[in-house]
């Protein structure tokens, strides 16, 4: 079993808030991680310090082999890593072609053939029909699917999702993690996947792992893992301090 | 006939010089909302550019109409040199305001050294030259044909430059950074080549708009601000970040600077164009067709 992606003993502080605290985690070749946690757990520094966005305190992160640490984030691109952001980046003055299209600039430099390249993406998870309108037109579901039209146009080795699903309708969450899903299977490409609710990635994952205040608490397969005392209680916890 | 002529003067006029306007502010607008470098040294360009067309002229009577190729190369290789030596040191920092002031500083003295070596080298006194003066009467108002000559190198320039960044890879490339600065990073982009490209765009327009509005004006080594306040106000008008509101921009300042012209006494035309930049940026500081600013 080939390691893609190895966090070994990571430490984080902010002032004096420890974010991350001497995690470690190893993710085998095309293995799909959920990563799920309370607020304010450290997942999202987890993600940005895989992204090359943080630097940790302590200890190091590796991609395929290569030390990430301090790695200037315009590399991740060449060694396969793709993001999608909790926070939507869209393009808005470009059309949804065009946002997916600079995805796929890298390997097509006509813009033409990239469209077409994109288009077929976009066709993918369904957004065929509105390729040529403008990305400020679309609403956060659609946004969302373009967001994952481009990461998979970039046809990445690692895949880094950061709540994809928040603010969505059960439909569209269902909808759309059937989408990841089947691309990750297809495609046979490794993934961290963050999102917030307990029990949202529990079928769309081969192992699930749960931070609680910087700490990495439990790590095993989904169904057991949700069933986990400590996890149960580190998401109780969280709602009686809100 | 009285009101036809008016409005030749006041409105056809304007309007033909417009588009070459709208080539000067896109190549300021263009740089600035990629890189958020502010090129004070950007009327300079302008005033490179009419020299090289007069000196061609005045030495080999090489027609400005043969030096606008001419300019447009030392506007590429001007970009280049000003990208290598200037420009990558400052974006390394990657911080807007630490770009913003740097640009400033470094560009402001650099304006301060092309005027001086340009003074000192051909002096500071003004020149000019004939070319194509004789008129085509509209209406009753004779336009010297070199005007024409002005508004279809501006045509070309804008709709060249309206190509590339609508039609062309490197295009929708710099279209997307200056809207999603950190997106281009994520997926790949080579950044450093974009930047590189924008720079050679915001050297090339103003330098060949120079080439050719030289057969109109006064050629001397100060004349570039009046350059830097058009492209200020064009791009605060229309809106930083969006090309079309250049085009936008552009008409609107044409129009307005012959209604100043028309309505106020001469001889403060910097006065009121600055002005009306800080008219524009007090009522509507995105301009007319500006998004509100990107956060990198």
């Amino acid at each position: 079993m080939v390691v893609e992606i190895r966090i070994d003993r990571v430490s984080k502080w902010f002032g004096g808030i420890k974010a991350l605290d001497n995690v470690s985690l190893e993710v085998s070749r095309g293995e799909v991680i959920g990563l799920i946690g309370p607020n304010g757990s450290g997942k999202t520094t987890l993600l940005n310090i895989l992204r090359c966005l943080l630097k940790p305190d302590r200890g190091w992160v590796e991609i395929s082999g290569v030390r990430l640490n301090g790695m200037d984030p315009e590399r991740l691109a060449d060694l396969g890593v793709a993001s999608i952001y909790q926070f939507p980046r869209v393009i808005k003055d470009l059309t949804v072609a065009e946002n997916v299209a600079l995805a796929v600039l890298k390997r097509q430099k006509n813009l033409w053939r990239a469209e077409l390249l994109a288009i077929e993406y976009l066709k993918d998870v369904g957004l065929g029909g509105k390729a040529h309108m403008l990305a400020a037109k679309l609403n956060r579901y659609e946004v969302r699917l373009m967001e994952l039209a481009r990461a998979m146009a970039m046809k990445p080795r690692v895949l880094l999702i950061d709540e994809l699903l928040s603010g969505l309708s059960e439909e569209e969450q269902r909808e759309i993690r059937g989408l990841v899903r089947s691309y990750l299977d297809s495609s046979g490409a490794t993934a961290i996947w963050v999102e917030h609710a307990i029990g949202s990635l529990v079928r769309e994952v081969d192992r699930l792992v749960v931070l609680n205040y910087g700490s990495l608490i439990a790590d095993g397969e989904p169904e057991k893992v949700i069933r986990d005392q400590r996890v149960i209680e580190a998401y109780l916890g969280s709602y009686t301090i809100a | 006939m009285e009101l036809f002529d008016r409005m030749v003067s006041l409105i056809l006029l304007p309007l033909i010089y417009s588009p070459l306007y709208v080539a000067v502010s896109l190549g300021f607008n263009i740089l600035f909302s990629s890189t958020r470098i502010i090129n004070i040294a950007y009327g300079d360009l302008v005033m490179i550019g009419a020299y090289t067309a007069y000196w061609l002229y005045a030495i080999y009577k090489i027609p400005p109409i043969a030096s606008i190729p001419v300019a447009a190369v030392i506007g590429i290789f001007i970009g280049y040199v000003m990208y290598t030596i200037i420009y990558n040191r400052i974006l390394a920092s990657g911080s807007v305001s630490v770009i913003e002031e740097q640009s400033i500083i470094a560009t402001f003295g650099l304006s301060m050294a092309i005027q001086g070596v340009v003074a000192y080298l051909w002096s500071p006194t003004a020149v000019s030259y004939t070319y194509l003066e004789q008129g085509v009467a509209i209406g009753s108002i004779l336009v010297p044909l070199n005007v024409f000559i002005i508004m279809i190198t501006g045509v070309i320039m804008a709709f060249t430059t309206y190509i590339l960044l609508y039609r062309t890879y490197i295009g929708v490339a710099i279209r997307g950074i200056i809207q999603a600065p950190r997106l281009a990073l994520d997926i790949g982009l080579n950044t450093s080549k974009i930047y590189m490209l924008a720079s050679i765009i915001s050297t090339v327009l103003p330098v060949v708009a120079g080439a050719a509005i030289s057969m109109r004006v006064q050629i001397n080594p100060f004349m570039g601000v009046e350059y830097l306040v058009i492209a200020l106000v064009i791009t605060a008008l229309g809106g930083l970040g969006n090309p079309v509101g250049s085009l936008v921009g552009a008409i609107l300042y044409a129009l307005m600077d012959s209604a100043i012209g028309y309505l106020l006494p001469p001889g403060l035309k910097l006065f009121y164009l600055y002005t009306l930049f800080l008219l524009v940026l007090l009522v509507r500081p995105t301009g007319i067709m500006g998004r509100p600013q990107v956060v990198r």
